[in-house]
């Protein structure tokens, strides 16, 4: 696995209920959608490529230092969900955490990582990134 | 409680994006029906404002409510002239 990867629905999921834009108006609507760890390298390099071309995007990173263990056990569970496409539920977030549902925010909280917000809402989460995060950037550039 | 300090319209714009974005994930989380009108009243009259007041971007979508319950001036700031 690459070292980027994301928690988001499965494209199964989101071409049963019509498309992108139909998942969006669906998850607005408190449903459910099936989640799966994704690679998502390629999708933060192409948003790091956008940044150089102005775009209104940015790429951040928040490292969170553990032990050689924990970083084991992190990485063997996150391979292991990956590979076995294991699905959790995907929700937009409401403003009680629920045990049972996670966007890409919470989802950490899975593999026993900190959450910046138990809620998990973009803007608080990007919030977060930008005051305590560092810029990302592809390996290699 | 967290206390703001607002000296600009884009501040301001900005804690109120940011509120709409809180009741958006109240109503999620509410299962009564009177709160929820609430929130979407509340929702609503928020979002009217800061459009009146210059607000132009698109929401975060989960900071959005459904397209059903979203004020028609929202609608109107993306359609094609």
């Amino acid at each position: 696995m690459r070292p980027a990867s994301g928690f988001h629905p499965t494209q199964k999921a989101v071409e049963d209920v019509g498309g992108e834009a139909a998942a969006i108006s669906w998850l607005r609507e408190k449903k459910i959608l099936d989640g799966i760890v994704q690679q998502d390298y390629s999708v933060f390099t192409r948003a790091a490529e956008l940044v150089k071309q102005g775009a209104r995007t940015h790429v951040w990173q928040f490292v969170v230092e553990v032990d050689d263990e924990t970083f084991e056990r992190i990485r063997q569970q996150a391979l292991q969900w990956y590979n076995e496409k294991m699905v959790f539920p995907y929700a937009f977030p409401p403003d009680e955490p629920k045990v049972d549902r996670d966007n890409c925010a919470t989802f950490p909280r899975r593999l026993g990582l900190p959450i910046f917000d138990p809620v998990g809402q973009i803007k608080d989460y990007v919030r977060v990134l930008e005051e305590q995060g560092q810029p990302w950037s592809p390996k290699g550039t | 409680m967290q206390h703001i300090s607002i000296e600009t319209d884009a501040q301001l714009l900005d804690a109120l994006e940011t509120r709409l974005g809180r009741l958006a994930a109240k109503w999620r989380g509410t299962n009564d029906s009177q709160e929820a009108l609430a929130l979407v009243r509340q929702y609503q009259a928020i979002l009217r404002c800061m459009i009146e007041m210059g607000y132009r971007e698109s929401l975060d979508a989960d900071a959005e409510l459904p397209d059903r319950l979203l004020p028609q001036e929202y609608f109107d700031l993306f359609k094609s002239s």
